[in-house]
């Protein structure tokens, strides 16, 4: 049994849950970054808590191949937290543990893409 | 009997803390219990409670756990687990704060499941129908449809002891383990 566990591992949770996690990102450019999960803060938690991707779902409805952005931030202030991913057009993408690099978010997650729109759905593991 | 104590996991995931004919102190608050167990059985795991859903970033109310009562001269050995995204507290009585620290009170989330597989730490015990009351802190910004709480365990049936074998226990010449069936604000100085 103690060989199973890893000292870093989380509860696996949808972004935006409920409402089914997606989020439809109808507007493109950094300027119209969409929240892709919040981070859970309460001030009464025990713990700190942050989390990683680790999975990205999704299809491009943009009429053009087109990349999305995943990171923190909106605007200028927008940061990728990890490389842009091209998505095809017309296409459903879904990128996995092993396409994604591990890496950890202790802001709320945000991301845009370059042409709109792409209906997107993240899988995060929160750590705690 | 020297061999079961509380919290114990062995090969299984959990022990019972005592068998038929075996002596048992149920300390309830400044009550001690003396019983004999003369039956037990075991509880498979059951969602033994429903907190409901809960609004983002919000802390409950401590909600009765009825379904964990037991019936009269009977007390309960219990280890628990949430399977939603929660931080639970567990009192017990409503009053009694459960793994209690100076500065703070200790919480059970979903990842006990993977730090302490056996949940030997969140063993707990009901004695009769003095049930335990959760208070459930939805921690995400999000709401929480539901926070369901799962706990599995022992049900003893006992039966008082005489007082000869209760002064014996107490002069150390006849075994018993004693179980501790509430919380405790602890000795002031």
């Amino acid at each position: 049994m103690n060989g199973l566990m890893r000292a870093r591992s989380g509860v696996r949770l949808q972004g935006r849950v409920p409402g089914g996690g997606m989020v439809t990102m109808n507007l493109a450019g950094a300027v119209n970054a969409f929240t892709l999960f919040q981070l859970s803060n309460f001030a009464q938690m025990v713990g700190t808590a942050t989390f990683i991707l680790k999975r990205v779902k999704g299809i491009n409805n943009a009429l053009a191949d087109t990349e999305i952005h995943i990171g923190t931030g909106t605007g200028a202030g927008f940061v990728d937290s990890i490389p842009p991913l091209l998505t095809i057009n017309g296409m459903n993408f879904d990128f996995v543990e092993l396409d994604l690099p591990e890496v950890e978010w202790s802001v709320d997650m945000t991301g845009y893409t370059d042409i709109a729109t792409v209906i997107i759905q993240v899988e995060i593991e929160e750590l705690k | 009997m020297a061999d079961l104590y509380p919290h114990k996991s062995g090969l299984g995931l959990m022990e019972p803390v005592a068998l038929i004919n075996h002596n048992v102190c149920v300390i309830y608050g400044s009550v001690k219990n003396w019983r004999r167990v003369v039956y037990l059985e075991p509880i498979p795991p059951f969602q033994c409670l429903n907190v409901g859903n809960i609004a983002a970033q919000t802390t409950t109310a401590r909600t009765n756990c009825p379904n964990l009562q037991l019936l009269d001269n009977e007390f309960g050995q219990f280890r628990w687990y949430p399977i939603d995204n929660a931080q639970i507290r567990l009192w017990l009585p409503q009053a009694d704060g459960r793994y209690l620290l100076r500065q703070m009170q200790g919480v059970v989330d979903p990842m006990i499941v993977q730090r302490d597989p056996c949940l030997h730490l969140t063993e707990f015990f009901v004695w009769e129908d003095y049930n335990p009351w959760f208070e459930a802190m939805n921690i995400m910004d999000y709401i929480l449809a539901q926070c369901r709480i799962i706990a599995q365990g022992f049900r003893y049936v006992t039966t008082e002891l005489t007082r000869a074998t209760i002064s014996a226990i107490e002069a150390g010449t006849v075994p018993c383990v004693y179980i501790v069936a509430s919380g405790s604000s602890g000795i002031p100085r």
